[in-house]
């Protein structure tokens, strides 16, 4: 007989922080460069700086800098450009040695590897004395001087862990931070949200945000009420709030997927080379995260599995708290195989490779952008354009830029692909709305030769025709005598004087260029310099 | 899944992986870049030309003739606006303004050359592989120019496969024995405006272009302005004797 309605019981999952170790190599990049204590050394990514070592930092180079900036600077540095497989490859002794002691070893990124610690700490007698252990244990697998070397982290949640890391590698010895949610969150509260950039790999304009809003702590982040956040800043602000006040970076909906999703694929003759293995890898990869975005989820850690004929078994698990698009699924079975190869001598051909999903959460969306922004036919150019540098060199790799210029070789130019940023081409192509006099009109040639043939052009009586310095011809011409045979004339106009650069006496040149139709058909550009014919171009 | 499952454990080999791939996708069981939408736009000016006023992914295209290089970046010019990556191989002598004023998107071109000034290390036919391989994989429209010429007949049929599997689409520029062509576009003859005797500039094109291919049942011909005095590639709307010239001032 009471009026009171019967409430339906919302069970809210008791969300266990689990208690991580992160272990972290500061500019692991530079490391596996080779870098000595004292040389200046960084590493470049889309013409950024993205790691550089101590002595190129004490001269004023620093992450996401430019080259010319990082280079102004420091003029003496070594400049390596980035290649992620290597890292992985140098990485892989590391996580092989941290491996043999530790179970479930998760690798984040080339440089970065977190476990659970609550085992291996029992194992070895408190959270200090292993993290002394497995700290000597990296140092020793990377052949790292005290100076520069892996800083381990404990503490309950992954973003904590991650700051005690970074705080590790910079003092040299391990940290640890108490267990508890409490000891996290104070922890944190008096580092710079800063840190949610460099660890979280949250968007810097939100983290600016913040601190244009006077939000310039952690703790001041986590003192404020999680609906506010919420309500102002959607998911990602509900995500940093929960990391800022020591919380998992696991977002509440994670759960590991029902077993079936998993894709493999086995070779019934076994595949010896690592590109083909790469090939399928991206079949199943897409397949695999179309299955996962039928239902709006996105695989978060994933075991990648290879197993060759005889056996012989290669098992990883990657994580990205963002979520593993296909390519970075490819990616990461890339660099697995490649440090596989290499570590291990394999005795037979590859029969089996699986990639299995153990943690999916719901996409709150770092979708593709609908306008604009990456798509994944970029995504694919992108991995493809590595791929074409690894084989052939940079140099033969190239990527239009705009220079300017009267003649049709000088309006674009050619720069290598692996030093400008492919996805912001609005700085290599930016066009120049300002004339240049003297330019010929379109339609532009669509064979510019590169190197210029030597011809000889003629007029009725067979004389080569020449330009007079007050650009008057000499008479008209009749006949073009290229490698392969002779046109005749058919229509033409000219000429079109240039003298360029006649203060410089070494660089000054004077020419002129003409249109000659031939009788075939063919509509060439002819220069004429000193005397001497060219053909520069042709409208092909 | 089951069944990519299945068809790919009976295809062991690579090379008969990639065929049963293939199939997959055109029954539609393979999801995602492999089987998305099968063709690419073109510029309105070929929509009649072709069969179904579009380009199949997976097939090689042919230009040869006079025009053949603008002919190649006018059949580039619509995916590239639409968001599709241009790679060109073998033809470092391409003219990237006339590219950029045909229509084909700079920002996302890219070109593989071989090293100029050491000849004796030009690209062999297993470099040459490698990297068309590559770019089949990441690349919606290749264009191979006079330097893929090395690659071998077996190597391009290998990579003719990869392409029809991964929907990538192969113009070829000039006659590339090597590439046989589904389709093969032909400038037969063509005619220029503007230029007079000793005066003018060249201002427009009017090409004759024959299609010939496999899914045409008899040559198809059409005249296009390979460009028009506006810059634009468009079909001739009242066809004109070939041979008219329009007069123009000179401009000295």
């Amino acid at each position: 007989m009471s009026d009171r309605i019967a409430v339906p019981r919302v069970v809210v999952p008791r969300v266990v922080v689990p208690r991580v170790a992160v272990l972290w190599c500061p500019h692991w990049p530079v490391v596996v460069a080779g870098a000595v204590a004292a040389e200046p050394v960084m590493v470049l990514h889309a013409n950024r700086v993205i790691a550089h070592s101590l002595a190129a930092a004490a001269d004023g180079v620093a992450v996401g800098q430019r080259r010319r900036e990082a280079q102004a600077r420091c003029p003496l540095v070594r400049i390596e450009q980035y290649d992620a497989a290597r890292d992985a490859r140098a990485f892989e002794r590391v996580v092989q040695a941290v491996a043999t002691n530790v179970p479930r070893v998760e690798v984040t990124e080339p440089g970065t590897l977190l476990f659970l610690a609550r085992g291996p700490s029992r194992y070895f007698g408190g959270d200090a004395a292993m993290a002394a252990t497995i700290t000597r244990i990296a140092n020793e697998a990377a052949g790292l001087a005290a100076e520069a070397s892996f800083g381990l982290g404990i503490a309950d949640g992954r973003f904590a862990a991650g700051v005690a890391a970074r705080r590790a590698a910079r003092s040299g010895e391990p940290m640890v931070i108490a267990a508890g949610h409490k000891a996290a969150a104070d922890f944190l509260a008096p580092l710079p949200v800063r840190m949610l950039t460099v660890v979280a790999g949250v968007p810097t304009e939100f983290v600016q945000l913040l601190g244009r809003l006077g939000v310039h702590h952690l703790g001041s982040l986590a003192a404020l009420p999680a609906q506010d956040v919420a309500a102002r800043f959607g998911p990602l602000g509900t995500f940093t709030h929960r990391i800022a006040s020591g919380g998992d970076d696991r977002l509440p909906g994670t759960h590991d997927p029902p077993a079936g999703l998993a894709v493999q694929r086995i070779f019934e003759q076994p595949v010896h080379h690592s590109d083909v293995l790469v090939f399928v890898a991206r079949q199943l990869a897409q397949e695999l995260v179309d299955q996962l975005a039928a239902d709006g989820r996105v695989c978060t850690r994933l075991i990648v599995a290879a197993e060759t004929e005889h056996g012989e078994k290669s098992e990883r698990v990657w994580y990205r708290s963002n979520g593993l698009s296909a390519a970075a699924m490819v990616e990461r079975v890339r660099w697995q195989l490649e440090a596989w190869a290499q570590h291990e001598t394999l005795t037979a051909g590859v029969t089996l490779l699986r990639l299995d999903p153990v943690e999916v959460r719901s996409d709150d969306g770092v979708q593709l952008g609908l306008w604009g922004g990456r798509t994944q036919a970029d995504e694919w150019a992108m991995r493809a354009v590595a791929r074409m540098v690894a084989i052939a060199g940079e140099q033969q790799v190239l990527v239009p830029a705009v220079q300017g210029g009267r003649h049709p070789h000088e309006t674009f130019t050619w720069v290598s692909a692996v030093t400008t940023d492919l996805l912001e081409p609005d700085e290599r192509l930016a066009v120049n709305t300002a004339p240049w006099p003297g330019r010929l009109p379109s339609p532009s040639p669509a064979i510019v030769h590169t190197n210029p043939q030597a011809i000889t052009v003629t007029d009725a009586t067979g004389c080569a025709v020449r330009v007079t310095g007050r650009g008057f011809v000499s008479a008209p011409p009749t006949a073009v005598g290229l490698a392969a045979q002779n046109e005749t004339v058919q229509a033409w106009a000219g000429p079109w004087p240039v003298e360029e650069r006649w203060w410089d006496l070494t660089r000054s040149r004077r020419m002129a260029r003409f249109q000659v139709l031939t009788h075939s058909g063919r509509l060439l550009l002819l220069a004429v310099e000193r005397g001497q014919w060219w053909l520069a171009a042709e409208y092909a | 899944m089951a069944v990519a499952l299945h068809a790919t454990t009976n295809h062991a080999t690579t090379s008969r992986a990639t065929t049963s791939l293939a199939e997959l996708a055109e029954r539609g069981v393979l999801s995602g870049v492999v089987a998305r939408e099968r063709t690419l736009a073109v510029l309105p000016a070929f929509e009649p030309l072709l069969p179904g006023a579009v380009l199949q992914r997976g097939s090689v295209v042919a230009c040869e003739g006079s025009a053949a290089a603008s002919l190649a970046l006018a059949l580039a010019a619509k995916p590239s606006q639409e968001g599709a990556w241009v790679a060109v191989a073998g033809f470092p002598d391409i003219g990237l303004a006339a590219a950029a004023e045909i229509g084909v998107v700079l920002a996302r071109l890219v070109m593989v050359t071989e090293p100029t000034a050491n000849p004796t290390a030009s690209f062999n036919d297993a470099t040459w592989a490698d990297v068309l391989a590559a770019m089949i994989d990441g690349f919606d429209v290749l264009l191979l120019g006079p330097g893929t010429l090395r690659v071998r007949t077996n190597t391009a049929r290998r990579l003719v496969a990869r392409a029809q599997a991964r929907g990538a689409v192969i113009i070829t520029v000039g006659a590339n024995a090597a590439f046989a062509g589904d389709l093969r576009f032909e400038v037969t003859q063509t005619s220029w405006q503007g230029l007079g005797d000793g005066h003018g500039v060249a201002h427009g094109r009017c090409a004759r272009v024959q299609l010939t291919g496999r899914r045409v049942p008899r040559p198809r011909n059409t005249e296009l302005w390979l460009p028009a005095a506006s810059g634009q590639i468009e079909a001739v709307v009242e066809p004109r004797p070939l041979t008219e010239r329009v007069a123009l001032c000179p401009t000295g």
